[in-house]
């Protein structure tokens, strides 16, 4: 049986451990390369920064023609939006309606029975949805909303009680369309603290069809209707601004969403889309608060911008994002892989006995 | 050198410069000057080797790390709060057009334009996460195995002032790049300072030189990060390693070593060799992390500005236990006499931290209080033969360690899909209950282990199990095969890894090689 000198033996594991760091150099020299200016992705969208936004014109007698064609796809005529009372606006109250999603916009479209059908702006077009016949929508909310919003949508369902679930009346297009499309409704536990979001059950279409079911009901609806985004000329710049200052306190920085009290929490950005965003914004769903009279659509359209840009699609030119977690996620890696690893190797090179 | 005959050929020359040749000449030459042989000393020191010993070398090295990237760093960093705006060709969308800071701004080019300043700036705070950490995990190993026992509590003094002023050097660079998360933990920082009784507000206005935030406290912590508190550690770092070579290693007892001699092998040629392999290592891993791990993209946080915050925002690991305590301490304050007292700030966030430090640091007094023990201490204790510094040390840790957690309370409410108040209240409870628990299991454990092996290894008896015809089942001792013996009778003990001291029988002579290339030399 042949003794190894532990002096060769210490040469070797020397020896080694230089082996194994020029083999780590090298590959870290290759990703010095990669990580070089020159491969950052700067996000190339259609988005273009624009230098501010544009601030909102309600006066504007005139309706420009890509809104007058809106209007006439929905089958109405275009009219300038509905002039907001300056004189409430001057005693610094009732600005909530200010381009909040309401009719006091750039155009409304009024249909031959006199009803608004639509109204917005270049940047959030709202649409009243429209289902052919209304029994359709009727059949669609029997089957699925009914058990607890009961028959009337008033939140009463059939020998129970008021105060349980959620009246619906007069919770405008938006609302409804939000809950059905990001597949919190119908809710797989209806007494549950916050319902999550899951592959939705009905689909765009149907889920239209329900809200303009219920927006029949009386009282007629107030609320936002459906909006549409359109991203062309947002400023994700500052939307990133507006990011920070309104959301970023529930739904963190990096838009992964948190836990809140009792049980309930700030949802993760990740998934939404951009007119679920601008719904989120308008109607302010569970807890959230409901952005109008401080957001324009304009703003609302950089948010939705950002949030499906950069916080969709981060760029995380540092290596592995580590799911956005920030110094929890980091501290664990620095010190299972960091100082554990080296651990593993100093048990390598140091003596056992 | 010139009292032989002038050599007459190549070979005589040759033979005549020795077997170094100019080396040894020009060696020659500088010890005439600076008596550079009295280094020989140095380059025979012996070091005992265990793995555990070479803990203390990760954290060395990752500061070697630390200065050579933040040299990098400094280059391109711009250590002023004045406001300029991104310019609208800047890679990162989102940024264009705004207005930062010149810190901000300078973090963020340095990570987009500068050929490698990303990979130095992440390499420059993953070396600082292992820094910490590789402190912490050496100060346990010196702490379990009793190695800061007199004559060493100086330098056990030294290395908790050096862990206190790593981490307040963490978080002043964390705050530098001036970005939406760094400035909320500067805004936490300052309300501590704030709860802080009598001098409170004047402390705050003292650092920030005037109200939060001011545009001084970068310029400020820039000097205290790079200048100062650097400084300082490397003359302590200094102090640490001249007091390690004056006072020599600590050893495991084990065959051939006593108090009196250290056994290990000597610095040149095989220490040197494997200590720059290990270097190298590091080098290699903090390279990997920082090139392959994104760590604090700035980028994705923007600017900071007193108005805006994230949520579910955390210091670095090094400071959790804090952000945790202060997170679960329950809201108590004294308000009367027109003064208010943030209690929930004050004790979590100043006074605990005191607490907790000053145990570290006079940590080989009070030991010495209980002990009563005045020896010179050269042999390290194993962990188990010391219950009660063991059971302390673990609670101790624990604690620390649910603190550390409940830093995170959000996400893990938020991940495991729990409520956040049942969190809350869980991490209360542990923080209390976990330190309690874990030092009698820790010292029972300990008094188990001690037994040594002796429970530990025994051979099972081998049952044979009968169904009767009435179904029952009934297990019965087999009978003992030939071969068996009596190996349930005495079995032999597991050996430890440790062989325990024979000082008068075994101790080497000075000098000696306990074996090849291990040498035991007189303290």
């Amino acid at each position: 049986m042949s003794v190894r000198s532990p002096l060769t033996r210490h040469l070797r594991n020397a020896m080694l451990g230089v082996v194994a760091i020029s083999g780590l150099s090298i590959l870290s020299s290759g990703v010095i390369a990669a990580a070089a200016p020159t491969t950052t992705k700067a996000p190339t969208s259609s988005v273009t920064t624009t230098s501010n936004s544009k601030t909102p014109t309600t006066t504007s007698a005139t309706v420009t023609p890509n809104l007058a064609a809106k209007c006439a796809s929905l089958g109405a005529t275009a009219e300038p939006g509905q002039p907001i009372d300056q004189s409430i606006v001057a005693q610094g109250q009732n600005t909530s309606e200010f381009n909040a999603g309401t009719p006091y916009s750039d155009v409304k479209c009024v249909n031959s029975s006199g009803e608004i059908v639509g109204y917005g702006n270049s940047a959030i077009f709202y649409t009243l949805p429209t289902s052919n016949p209304l029994s359709v929508g009727e059949e669609l909310f029997l089957t699925y909303c009914s058990a607890c919003h009961g028959v009337k949508a008033n939140g009463v369902p059939a020998g129970g009680t008021t105060g349980i679930y959620p009246n619906l009346l007069g919770l405008g297009p938006a609302t409804i369309n939000f809950w059905i499309t990001t597949g919190r409704m119908p809710a797989v536990d209806p007494r549950g603290v916050q319902a999550q979001r899951r592959t939705p059950r009905l689909t765009d279409k149907q889920a239209n069809e329900v809200a303009a079911y219920i927006n029949s009901l009386q009282p007629a609806t107030a609320g936002p209707y459906v909006p549409n985004v359109n991203l062309r000329g947002a400023n994700v710049e500052n939307g990133q601004n507006l990011f920070a200052l309104n959301c970023a306190a529930c739904h963190t920085i990096t838009g992964g969403g948190d836990a809140l009290a009792y049980n309930t929490y700030a949802p993760t950005l990740h998934w939404a889309t951009p007119n679920q965003i601008a719904e989120a914004l308008r109607t302010g769903p569970g807890n959230m608060p409901r952005f109008t009279g401080n957001l324009t659509d304009w703003q609302v359209r950089d948010i939705v911008a950002y949030v499906s840009h950069s916080i969709q699609h981060p760029t995380n030119i540092g290596g592995v994002g580590l799911g956005g977690l920030g110094p929890v996620a980091e501290g664990f890696v620095a010190l299972a892989l960091g100082v554990g690893g080296l651990m593993l190797v100093t048990f390598w090179v140091g003596d056992r006995q | 050198m010139s009292t032989t005959t002038t050599p007459r050929t190549k070979r005589q020359a040759k033979e005549a410069a020795g077997p170094y040749g100019n080396v040894s000449r020009a060696v020659n030459e500088l010890d005439d000057r600076l008596g550079v042989a009295k280094a020989r000393t140095f380059l025979d020191k012996i070091f005992p080797d265990h793995w555990s010993f070479m803990l203390g070398e990760i954290a060395l090295y990752s500061f070697v790390i630390l200065l050579l990237t933040g040299v990098f760093l400094t280059l391109y960093f711009v250590p002023s709060q004045s406001s300029v705006r991104i310019p609208m060709d800047f890679p990162y969308a989102p940024l264009r057009g705004q207005r930062v800071s010149e810190a901000f701004y300078s973090t963020v080019n340095m990570s987009f334009n500068v050929r490698c300043g990303l990979l130095m700036r992440q390499m420059h705070h993953w070396a600082c996460d292992i820094f910490v950490g590789s402190i912490v995990v050496h100060m346990a190993r010196v702490y379990f195995t009793g190695a800061f026992r007199k004559p060493r509590e100086t330098n056990w003094l030294i290395g908790s002032t050096l862990l206190i002023l790593a981490i307040t050097n963490g978080f002043l660079g964390y705050s530098l790049p001036d970005d939406l998360v760094s400035g909320t933990g500067l805004r936490i920082a300052d309300s501590i300072m704030l709860s802080v009784p009598l001098v409170g507000s004047y402390l705050s206005f003292f650092v920030f030189g005037g109200n939060f935030p001011g545009t001084a406290v970068i310029p400020r912590f820039f000097v205290l990060h790079v200048l100062l508190i650097p400084g300082i550690i490397i003359g302590l770092v200094s102090a640490h390693l001249f007091l390690l070579v004056r006072q020599k290693h600590t050893q495991f007892p084990g065959k051939g070593r006593t108090e009196k001699n250290v056994v290990g092998t000597p610095m040149f040629p095989v220490f040197i060799a494997k200590t720059q392999g290990f270097l190298f290592i590091t080098l290699g891993v903090t390279a990997l992390l920082g090139a392959f791990a994104e760590i604090n993209p700035i980028w994705q946080f923007g600017p900071y500005d007193a108005a805006k915050i994230s949520y579910a925002v955390q210091p670095d690991w090094y400071m959790g236990f804090l952000d945790g305590l202060l997170r679960i301490f329950p809201p108590i304050e004294f308000a009367s006499f027109g003064h208010t007292i943030p209690l929930e700030v004050f004790i979590p966030a100043v006074v605990f931290p005191g607490i907790v430090f000053n145990i570290a640091m006079a940590w080989p007094w009070i030991e010495r209080k209980f002990t009563k023990d005045n020896e010179m201490h050269n042999l390290l204790d194993r962990p188990r033969d010391v219950p009660h510094r063991t059971a302390f040390g673990v609670a101790f840790f624990s604690l620390l360690a649910i603190l550390f957690i409940a830093s995170s309370t959000d996400v893990l409410a938020n991940f495991f899909h729990v409520s956040l108040n049942t969190v809350l209240w869980a991490m209360r409870i542990l923080t209390i209950l976990v330190p309690i628990v874990t030092y009698p299991v820790t010292y029972f454990l300990c008094i188990e282990m001690q037994e040594g092996g002796r429970l530990i290894g025994k051979r099972k008896t081998a049952n044979i199990v009968h169904r009767t015809t009435e179904g029952e089942y009934i297990a019965e001792p087999a009978a003992v095969r030939p071969g068996d013996g009596h190996h349930e009778l005495d079995a032999l003990p597991v050996p430890s890894f440790i062989e325990g001291i024979d000082e008068e029988l075994e101790a080497p002579h000075e000098g000696e090689l306990v074996e090849p290339g291990v040498r035991a030399v007189t303290r």
